[in-house]
């Protein structure tokens, strides 16, 4: 195995919410969760809400709330949904069988 | 029996001949199922379109449609357009914001869910609306064509799409919104206590927004288990109107048809009837007085 030797990169989010919609919390809490487990101190989350930033949500296409953007690293992977089917979601963020 | 709608109609139509009306209310007659409802007062008098009926209206711009609906699509309700692929569905919906844009001063976004903006645009080119000029402060368009490798993990809703509509819809002035091939954007959502949901909730947000709205959807058929049924089945109690459109092959010629099935508060022709894709858009067949 070649982690610890290699510097982890910074896992970059954006988070667009629906106000705090039972949806939208539940994926920012799993959100945080996952982090915090598979990516201790090598992630940035920035949560966007639709309703106060609608442009920003055009933007970037978002019409499905709550969606997950990882920005970084390469290349984008987009979630939709609660993120509770954390192989799912481990598995589209390429931090499947990462070390608890 | 037979005669008495025709004294009736007679009535209230005292100008024209009295034999074209009695023609007219016999093929009325001769249109209708045996057995079936029996022509009432509302639909005799949907043959007058000059009539002012209940609710306001919005004219579609479309030949004959605006006629037998006397004015056009419900003010600041929802239509909803059925038919299956190829039955002139976009064509009508592009036409009614065009006309809006153009003609009456009333901005209109399309939402398209199936085809990407820059075609619906290109294929409209032919008709001579001129959409170019109208872009994008008159005419919005919003691709919101789902991304086919999108990943889903638990639930979500449409609040991103409608926050962005509003947005828009305020800075624009719209009074008018097409959501193209809405059964496309229902089948992304994952179960179908969520589809009826949505349906509500997209439902609630037009009437908010006072906009005059037209949803398009495949047709749905009369199959039971068809997998959108049930939210368009839902969407049908919901909307004020709703229009079908047909497109077949009789005997080796195009036959394209177009019918009210619901309009609530106002009359309206019931029957089916032709229309053509021609030079300048849809162009619905009027049946005139005393003609079958």
């Amino acid at each position: 195995m070649i982690a610890g030797k290699r510097k982890r990169e910074i896992f970059r989010f954006r988070l667009f919410v629906a106000d705090d919609t039972p949806n939208s919390v539940l994926a920012l809490a799993n959100l945080d969760a996952i982090c915090r487990r598979h990516l201790p101190d090598a992630f940035e989350i920035e949560v966007v809400d639709v309703f106060h930033e609608p442009k920003r949500a055009l933007a970037d296409a978002v019409f499905l709330t709550p969606t997950l953007i990882r920005l970084a690293p390469s290349p984008i992977v987009r979630i939709v949904g609660t993120l509770s089917h954390l192989q799912t979601v481990l598995q589209a963020l390429g931090l499947e069988g990462e070390a608890a | 029996m037979r005669r008495f709608p025709a004294l009736f109609v007679a009535f209230l139509a005292p100008k024209q001949s009295v034999v074209r009306l009695f023609d007219r209310a016999i093929s009325t007659l001769a249109h209708r199922r045996i057995g079936g409802a029996r022509p009432t007062i509302r639909s005799m008098r949907s043959r007058k379109p000059s009539l002012k009926s209940a609710p306001s209206k919005s004219l579609t711009g479309i030949v004959g449609f605006d006629e037998i609906t006397g004015g056009g699509l419900p003010s600041g309700r929802t239509t909803l357009l059925v038919g299956g692929p190829g039955s002139g569905k976009t064509i009508f919906a592009l036409q009614f914001l065009a006309h809006g844009a153009r003609d009456l001063r009333e901005p209109g976004i399309f939402v398209a869910f199936e085809e990407a903006p820059q075609r619906i645009i290109a294929n409209s080119e032919g008709f001579g609306w001129n959409l170019g000029p109208l872009q994008p402060k008159k005419l919005f368009f919003l691709d919101a064509q789902p991304p086919p490798d999108i990943i889903q993990s638990g639930n979500f809703d449409l609040s991103g799409m409608l926050a962005v509509l509003g947005d828009k819809a305020r800075a624009m002035g719209a009074r008018r919104i097409v959501l193209d091939a809405v059964d496309i954007l229902l089948s992304i959502l994952p179960d179908a206590a969520t589809r009826r949901r949505e349906v509500y909730r997209l439902h609630r947000w037009l009437l908010k927004n006072d906009l005059t709205g037209l949803i398009t959807a495949k047709d749905i058929g009369d199959n039971a288990s068809s997998f959108t049924e049930q939210p368009l089945g839902l969407m049908q109690f919901m909307v004020d109107c709703t229009v079908i459109l047909n497109h077949r092959v009789v005997l080796g010629t195009s036959r394209r048809d177009l019918r009210v099935q619901k309009y609530r508060g106002s009359g309206f022709e019931e029957d089916e009837l032709p229309f053509v894709i021609g030079a300048g858009g849809i162009d619905v067949a009027v049946r005139e007085p005393g003609r079958k």
